[in-house]
């Protein structure tokens, strides 16, 4: 793919899909997180 | 009953248990008592001279009067009301230490943020004795331990105080 | 380049300063207050682009661009370790540290450590340790603004070393920050068009991704190997693991990255900064790597690596936008220096200084402190920068590799691990920074095929482990310091929901309000 070695695209798309899934469930697991009242902050 | 300046408050009684209640679901929550958190405000008028000319800000800032802690804070409303005197804690900072760490925390906020290296000249504007509304509610369930929290009352922003230990 | 190149660039300075004599004047001081306190008015998505354009340094733009232009695809797994970086960071420490900080009153990095792991030798060694290492980090924005300079200009590189580092130091002396500070956005857009416009150019001129692969494979078809040109590193996964630790967890290192964490608002915007950061990274994080292994077949036979990526840009770029983009990438990597360089102020004078000689130091003492060592750098920058200029991908990876060794676990055990204590911490910082620091000096790496930053990090945890446990008798964790580390008294009976989303800047008032509740 792209004319490059089959490990070099595992690694290059690999991380990069890895980091996105990471993402996603941080923001899962973290969503009651401080949400933050109307009226301003401190 | 004592006059203060207060943070003009945006959460009533009824938002607060609101707040609360939302989040806890089996348990009723009641207001106990209106407390008034006190807090030196003041501001400053903080002057560097630049290359480009004089620059001048006002920075305000806020101080703690229980645990000195300071910190930056945005444009807020005020009012004058009449309050019970148990329900405003007093402070225990002395106002030349507050000005002192006010003064402090400005130069390291205002240099980090500008990264300027200039020792600047400040001048004090305005202060003030600012109390912040908190309400204090309690949350109680049948057969389980009941726990206060603390509602702010300007931003409805809340935290846990204790566990009251009852016997079951 | 040519002389439109150097027009534009000043014509873009011109504009960025008559903009600040114009604010200066009209006295715009609302905006600036607003910048100031945090950027309310700014919205998020303008901060954290801000933020993370900011970022942006000597190191992606020299560093990163050379990396790929010497070792090819290996240079991959850096920007692998990168991607993450941000995302890590606050999801591992960001809230918690931000809570924990604020309860122990913490106002920098370093403090935020003693006050955790009571005891001078924690700021002491934490201070050193960073002074020294940041000072390595401005010297990469030395020579990366100075290359930079010389290469756009055609000024001999002791002149536009000059002139860079002149800059850095003297518009911090000067204030110069006052009349720019919402120019940052603004130069930010042009960065990042300009990165996104080198990019496309880049593709464009040489036919495809695949086109490129396929020059590659008639060249030296090593290139394209994970192992790296001539398949120098094959096997040796002591040195990919540690490459992909560098960026992702190496950089919790960094006083300035931390103290971010100590400075946000509330926790959700900690969520939004990792979003964002995954985002922005994904991008931005792989572009210069991939220009600088582009660069290989678009100019081959460039003298001095570390100038791929500008040069790519000079060669691509219509001239005018090429003036346009170096000029706001230099200000970008002078922004940066200037930055390091007030957190090694902040540190000498706060942490040492006055810590450690002076206790009645006043706040003007300590700002002549600051400026009086800032000079230092500067002088001592130019004169190593000028003779024997290191690497600056080489010296990016050492700092992190010491840094991120000494302090990963520190930072982190300070709000996940209860038995977490002075010994404990003062062990691993130190064995983590010795052990990364001979290991690369004395080329253990090579022998070993094991990255430093692994070596570092492997000793730091084991430890802070093993000496915390040891020592718990001896050294136990203070009460009011465990007491700040747990959530809520008894997690059990209250709502889990309630929990979670209760306010940590609230914390300082909640504790005294129970403390009178008590008498």
């Amino acid at each position: 793919m792209f004319g490059l070695p089959g490990t070099t695209v595992l690694v290059l798309f690999g991380f990069p899909i890895f980091w996105i899934i990471y993402t996603i469930i941080f923001l899962i697991v973290s969503r009651k997180w401080g949400k933050v009242e109307k009226g301003g902050k401190k | 009953m004592e006059k203060i300046l207060t943070i003009k408050q945006n959460i009533n009684q009824i938002r607060a248990i609101d707040i609360i209640d939302n989040l806890s679901e089996y348990y009723i929550p009641q207001v106990q008592k209106k407390l008034y958190y006190p807090y030196y405000w003041f501001l400053f008028k903080y002057s560097v001279k630049t290359i480009f000319g004089e620059k001048t800000i006002r920075v305000p800032c806020i101080i703690d009067m229980l645990n000195k802690q300071a910190s930056t804070v945005d444009d807020f409303e005020r009012e004058f009301i009449a309050v019970e005197q148990e329900n405003i804690i007093q402070g225990k900072l002395k106002k030349l230490e507050a000005l002192k760490s006010a003064k402090s925390y400005i130069i390291h906020a205002v240099m980090h943020k500008l990264k300027s290296l200039i020792y600047p000249e400040i001048e004090l504007l305005e202060e003030n004795v600012v109390y912040r509304p908190f309400w204090i509610i309690k949350c109680d369930r049948s057969g389980y331990n009941s726990f206060k929290v603390m509602v702010d009352g300007v931003t409805g922003k809340f935290q846990i105080l204790n566990i009251v230990k009852e016997a079951k | 380049m040519s002389p439109v190149v150097t027009i534009f660039l000043v014509v873009y300075y011109a504009i960025v300063v008559g903009i600040g004599f114009w604010a200066v004047k009209k006295g715009a001081a609302k905006n600036l207050e607003g910048y100031l306190l945090g950027g309310r008015q700014i919205g998020p998505l303008v901060t954290a682009m801000t933020l993370q354009a900011t970022s942006m340094s000597g190191y992606m733009f020299l560093g990163a661009g050379s990396a790929g232009y010497t070792t090819g695809y290996w240079a991959i797994w850096y920007a692998s370790g990168d991607i993450g970086g941000g995302v890590v960071n606050l999801s591992i420490i960001g809230r918690r540290m931000r809570k924990l900080s604020k309860i122990m009153g913490s106002l920098t990095s370093i403090e935020y450590l003693e006050n955790r792991y009571p005891a001078a030798a924690t700021r002491l060694i934490a201070g050193l340790l960073s002074v020294f290492f940041l000072f390595f980090y401005v010297l990469a924005q030395f020579i990366g603004g100075g290359k930079g300079m010389a290469l756009v200009t055609g000024l001999p590189y002791w002149v536009a070393l000059l002139i860079a580092v002149g800059i850095i130091i003297l518009y911090t002396y000067l204030g110069g920050y006052f009349a720019v500070a919402w120019t940052d956005f603004f130069q930010s857009a042009v960065m990042i068009i300009g990165v996104v416009w080198i990019f496309s150019a880049a593709l464009h001129y040489l036919g495809g991704f695949t086109a490129v692969n396929n020059a590659f494979a008639k060249i030296d078809p090593t290139y394209l190997s994970i192992w790296g040109k001539g398949l120098g590193y094959k096997g040796q996964w002591g040195q990919v693991a540690g490459a992909v630790l560098i960026f992702s967890v190496g950089y919790m290192g960094w006083p300035h990255v931390v103290t971010r964490h100590m400075a946000m608002k509330d926790p959700k915007t900690a969520r939004t900064a990792g979003l964002y950061s995954t985002i922005w990274n994904l991008f931005f994080v792989t572009s210069p790597y991939i220009v600088g292994i582009l660069a290989i077949v678009i100019l081959p036979n460039l003298k001095d690596p570390e100038l791929a990526i500008f040069s790519v840009a000079g060669k691509l770029l219509p001239p005018a936008v090429t003036g346009i983009v170096m000029a706001a990438i230099m200000a970008a990597i002078m922004s940066t220096a200037d930055s390091i360089l007030l957190q090694v102020g902040t540190i000498s004078s706060r942490d040492i200084y006055q810590r450690f000689f002076n206790r009645n130091a006043n706040d003007k003492q300590m700002v002549m402190v600051s400026r009086l060592l800032i000079l230092s750098i500067g002088i001592i920058g130019y004169i190593v920068a000028l003779l024997r200029p290191p690497g600056v991908f080489a010296i990016v990876v050492f700092t992190t590799s010491v840094l991120g060794s000494a302090f990963l676990p520190a930072y982190v055990c300070a709000v996940w691990w209860k038995k977490a204590n002075t010994p404990g911490a003062i062990t691993s910082m130190l064995g983590g920074a010795i052990v990364a620091f001979v290991w690369k000096v004395a080329a253990i790496d090579s022998a070993t095929a094991i990255h430093p930053m692994f070596a570092g990090l492997v000793v730091s945890i084991v430890l802070m482990i093993v000496v915390s446990l040891l020592t718990q008798k001896s050294s136990p964790v203070p009460k009011h310091i465990l007491k700040a580390m747990e959530e809520a008294e008894s997690l059990g009976d209250i709502p889990k929901d309630m929990v979670n989303m209760a306010e940590f800047a609230l914390n300082a008032e909640a504790e005294e309000i129970k403390k009178l509740d008590q008498e």
